[in-house]
């Protein structure tokens, strides 16, 4: 909608206090879209330079390609790519109008570890520089080390939206392994511990109030060490809220 | 490089800004030279609609050519008809498959959603392909010129420059005719349906059925002055 390509049913929709079909609206947006083929026969400084010419202020084709790393194949086919290199190249189409807000989508799906590194870092420092970013992802530790905030969505309605750390605060649970004579019966049927479990030498615990069962823990075994707290993750997280919706 | 060379705090993003005449209209022009490199440097485009109507020109020209001798001179007539049929055979090309079909294939390719979702000039997409398949009918039609003369027709070279621009003008009914189609059709199946129109017309222009004869004169309808008028007679 915010794109211009959905028309809202209720309610309206602004860009930059405009209608998203507005085009001076969308000279402030870069877009990376999860399904497009770009024309396969054009250059990747091709398929750039034609991009910038669609905003008022963009940056030069060669500035956009040094910054997503992607000057080494400037001159190759478009279709003659790696599946990660077309996404970098589609990156690049949306940062080089310097548009105020970027939408992402699925940004890193099919790049190897370190395209999608460079990628981050691409994205730390655009976010640095004063850039907006919406970001859609079902990588979670994506959302986890990029984002400031997080909206999470069930069912086509929006279900929770906070700062990564208040969405992972709605799973109260802790993660408490340590190596430990106890057995897992035993500390199971302490309070405030939800499930023990041993995997292999190491005690496994999912506890509500973690404070409390470290301090028992510690009180029981004497001999207990190498002892681990662990907050829940987005994952985790995520998976609650979404059960609550459904 | 570093960083900061590339998005120092005087280019940092902003918020939108209207866009200068002189950008808007460079935009126009990237997309139509886009396109027309694009298509360009897809050979399985560029060279059949390039060659394949003056190759089929000078191969039927001479077949029937031979066959009309007929006065009062039949055979400049059917010289001129295949000329211009082929002619428009030649504007069909670019306007039916690179315009129509590439709409169909864009679509599909979800490249069409991105461009309408980018601060695209609205008509750039269109306009830009209406260019590149004009150019392609210029080069066509040059192509056409040159194998008239070399055959020897006998008409004067501001009538053949004539034909030439008409026939370029001429390419944009058939893009509306791509776009009709392109616009419709999955990429996949825009081939076939693009031929539904390409093979009937190129037959209603005579080009393939009716040029191994004279259309008047001995076994026909008489002849007058105007072999075009003739020509609807029949």
């Amino acid at each position: 909608m915010l794109l211009g390509l959905h028309q809202v049913d209720s309610g309206t929709a602004t860009l930059f206090g405009r209608s998203p079909g507005d085009l001076e609206a969308r000279y402030g947006i870069g877009v990376m879209m999860q399904e497009v083929t770009l024309a396969v026969e054009m250059t990747v400084s091709q398929l750039v330079a034609l991009t910038t010419s669609y905003y008022p202020a963009p940056m030069s084709a060669d500035d956009a390609m040094a910054l997503t790393r992607t000057t080494e194949f400037a001159d190759r086919a478009y279709g003659k790519l790696s599946a990660g290199q077309k996404r970098q190249v589609q990156f690049t189409l949306a940062v080089c109008g310097r548009p105020a807000l970027l939408f992402l989508d699925e940004p890193t799906v099919g790049l190897d570890v370190q395209a999608r590194e460079t990628l981050w870092a691409t994205i730390r420092q655009l976010l640095a520089q004063g850039t907006s970013i919406v970001l859609t992802t079902h990588y979670l530790e994506e959302a986890e080390a990029l984002a400031s905030r997080v909206a999470v969505l069930a069912r086509g309605r929006l279900v929770a939206m906070a700062t990564v750390d208040d969405i992972r605060g709605v799973v109260s649970r802790k993660r408490i392994s340590c190596l430990t004579t106890l057995t897992a019966n035993e500390v199971a049927a302490w309070a405030n511990v939800t499930a023990a479990t041993r995997e292999g030498a190491r005690l496994q615990i999912v506890a509500r109030d973690a404070d409390d069962v470290v301090r028992r823990l510690l009180a029981a075994d004497g001999t207990l060490r190498d002892l681990e707290v662990q907050r829940a993750g987005l994952a985790e997280a995520f998976t609650e809220i979404t059960q609550e919706a459904a | 490089m570093s960083t900061t060379s590339l998005m120092s705090p005087r280019d940092a993003p902003h918020a939108p800004a209207p866009m200068p005449m002189r950008r808007v209209f460079g935009a126009y022009l990237a997309e139509a030279r886009f396109e027309t490199v694009r298509h360009l440097k897809t050979p399985a485009f560029a060279l059949p609609f390039l060659i394949i109507p003056v190759a089929l020109y000078l191969f039927f020209s001479t077949v029937a050519l031979n066959a009309a001798n007929t006065p009062p001179d039949p055979a400049l007539r059917v010289g001129i008809r295949m000329f211009t049929g082929f002619g428009i055979v030649g504007v069909m090309g670019p306007a039916l498959f690179a315009f129509g079909m590439a709409v169909a294939v864009d679509r599909d390719f979800g490249l069409l959603r991105l461009k309408r979702a980018l601060p695209m000039p609205p008509m750039a997409y269109l306009l830009g392909k209406m260019g590149m398949s004009m150019l392609f009918s210029a080069l066509v039609m040059l192509m056409m010129v040159a194998a008239a003369l070399f055959k020897g027709l006998d008409i004067p070279l501001v009538r053949l420059a004539a034909v030439w621009a008409i026939s370029v003008v001429g390419t944009l009914p058939f893009c509306a005719i791509g776009l009709f189609i392109g616009s419709r059709v999955s990429g996949r199946s825009a081939p076939a349906w693009v031929n539904l129109a390409y093979l009937p017309v190129t037959w209603h222009v005579g080009a393939l059925a009716r040029h191994h004869r004279p259309v008047c004169g001995p076994g026909g309808p008489p002849c007058d002055e105007d072999g075009l008028t003739q020509r609807r007679a029949v």
